[in-house]
């Protein structure tokens, strides 16, 4: 039944949006205000769907938790393609089912490892573990090792600590595609272009922005940017899941129809990985392709601000912003000090996908306040009097609208 | 205000100034000597300050008439001036400004001269030949210490040019 009424209203919103066809644009400057009620519907029933495959016919799987302490080498049967990482979790302790970012796992295999079966399924790094990454609320599919993998390990390689901020960095940047759409208003037709790919060293994470062709001229202010972290801030407390979803490149092409630089971006890592399904996650109502896991939920964050627009001067026909934030996890917290340092260079552009032959400039000269830097994350958050400290769960006004 | 004021005691007396500077004189030379040593907590928190100060003006260069009434002062004797400038400070070529390390003990019962609990420490420095000490070192690939030695190198790069 419910299959039924979402297939007509696909088929209203195919009759009224009609699409052009000029590939230059990144995106097709139609409605888009509707598109997302249509994603979250398509997102909706295809869950169902591959629930209702699965719940009737429960298989076991073994998994093996890798850890130190009293669980090491616990054996626990989890349900195939329902139970996460974090059911693993919450199996075995509270705190690892808090702290933990995302999750390791080694398939395995009850003949022997078969090593050209798993080649595609790899991550390029044959130096390092060759082992799949998931993130918590992605559901397991065979008997494997599980490892967990926190913000602070004591004993873990550098690789394990690079996979856990890249994890961070591009789910902070998903939070950011979120705000776009209530924080513009419809005038400027705001689009979510791309997440570039960036390393944490740039200090700050990005995303790029479409706006409207009339709105050349906007000029950043502070107080914009105050009022898009409070925008986040609000998304941030409600604690949400970050909700993966692994589809066919068929699906998510047609989730994604009116994107083309989406779409392209699925085509490629297609070819790259023919056998992977490919993974949206969902957040809210805002809902999106990523390059790679997420972490598990929005609570993880303490330091959230968005630091600056910058426009870019890149592409002549395409009025593109670049958004960027900075934000540190709970159990990594700094000092504000500290904090003001790290955000004063967050301010920056952030040119590291750029090539040089790009020339793009500042939007607003931002005074250099020798003395003292006024952090964004103060006027957002609540500090305690007594000792000095941010206070986790407050911030400075409930009502975004202030 | 500085935290030190909240609850009363501003700074350490250590008995008077010229007790608590002669006292941090010889504390200094020790270390430099034996490159390990183990006192109470208040005692080895103020020596690492004065050594990292020390080391610092050493390596400035002894053409300096500052940097050599500081050494000549804080370390009078022959030998510890000797293996300060030939040993430590080639040593210490690329760290910037820690040079020591202090591991915390958990509080030991004295019965004399006083019944009072006081907390030992160890204060070594590093690059030493004895055994190491169990202490958990900054993790340089945690998420916060990235960013901040990324902001650190160009701040450092920025001076440069």
């Amino acid at each position: 039944m419910l299959l039924r009424r979402s297939s007509t209203n696909i088929h209203k919103f195919g009759k009224i949006i009609f699409l052009r066809e000029s590939s230059s644009l990144p995106v097709n400057q139609s409605s888009s205000h509707d598109d997302s009620t249509n994603k979250n519907t398509m997102f909706d029933n295809k869950l169902k769907q591959q629930m209702s495959e699965r719940i009737p016919r429960i298989e076991k799987i073994e998994v093996t938790y890798e850890g130190r302490g009293i669980a090491d080498n616990a054996v626990m049967y989890m349900n195939k393609h329902l139970s996460t990482p974090y059911h693993c979790a919450m199996h075995i302790s509270h705190g690892l089912a808090q702290r933990g970012v995302i999750a390791l796992v080694k398939p395995q295999n009850n003949e022997e490892q078969n090593d050209e079966v798993n080649q595609d399924n790899v991550i390029d790094n044959k130096e390092e573990d060759p082992s799949l990454i998931y993130s918590m609320n992605q559901p397991l599919d065979a008997d494997c090792r599980l490892q967990f993998l926190k913000f602070n390990m004591s004993q873990a390689t550098p690789w394990h600590h690079q996979q856990v901020n890249k994890a961070y960095w591009r789910s902070c940047a998903f939070i950011l595609g979120a705000i776009t759409k209530d924080a513009f208003q419809t005038s400027f037709s705001p689009h979510v272009y791309k997440f570039p790919d960036i390393s944490e060293k740039s200090g700050a994470f990005c995303c790029d922005i479409v706006l409207d062709e009339a709105v050349k001229d906007w000029k950043v202010t502070e107080e914009s940017l105050v009022y898009l972290t409070k925008l986040a801030r609000g998304i941030i407390s409600k604690q949400l899941k970050f909700e993966p979803l692994l589809v066919e490149p068929e699906f998510a092409m047609e989730m994604f129809h009116k994107d083309n630089y989406r779409r392209s971006e699925i085509e490629k890592f297609h070819e790259k990985n023919p056998l992977l399904p490919i993974s949206v996650y969902r957040l809210g109502n805002y809902i999106d392709v990523t390059s790679g896991p997420l972490i598990m939920n929005t609570s993880m964050i303490f330091h959230y601000v968005v630091t600056a627009i910058h426009k870019l001067h890149s592409n002549a026909n395409v009025n593109s912003w670049r958004m960027q934030g900075l934000s540190l996890p709970e159990d990594l917290k700094v000092h504000h000090t500290v904090w003001s340092l790290l955000e004063k260079r967050a301010r920056k552009l952030v040119r590291e996908d750029m090539h040089d032959n790009d020339t793009c400039t500042s939007s607003s000269s931002n005074k250099e306040n020798l003395l003292k830097y006024e952090s964004i994350e103060n006027k957002t958050k609540i500090y305690s009097k007594a000792t000095g400290q941010w206070v986790n769960n407050k911030w400075a006004s409930a009502d975004p609208t202030r | 205000m500085p935290r030190g004021y909240a609850h009363g005691t501003s700074f350490r007396k250590f008995g008077g100034p010229e007790k608590r500077l002669n006292l941090l004189r010889t504390l200094v030379n020790v270390l430099i000597k034996h490159e390990r040593i183990e006192t109470t907590f208040a005692k080895a928190h103020e020596a690492q300050k004065y050594t990292n100060r020390l080391i610092e003006i050493a390596k400035r260069g002894t053409d300096d008439a500052y940097s050599r009434d500081m050494i000549k002062f804080w370390a009078p004797r022959e030998e510890i001036q000797s293996k300060l400038l030939n040993d430590l400070v080639p040593r210490f070529k690329e760290n910037k400004s820690d040079f020591t390390r202090l591991a915390v003990l958990s509080k030991q019962y004295c019965a004399e001269p006083r019944q009072s609990f006081h907390r030992y420490a160890v204060l070594e420095l590093k690059g030493n030949p004895l055994p190491p000490l169990p202490i958990q070192e900054k993790n340089p690939h945690t998420l916060q210490n990235v960013l901040i030695a990324a902001a650190q190198e160009e701040m450092f790069n920025k001076k440069e040019s």
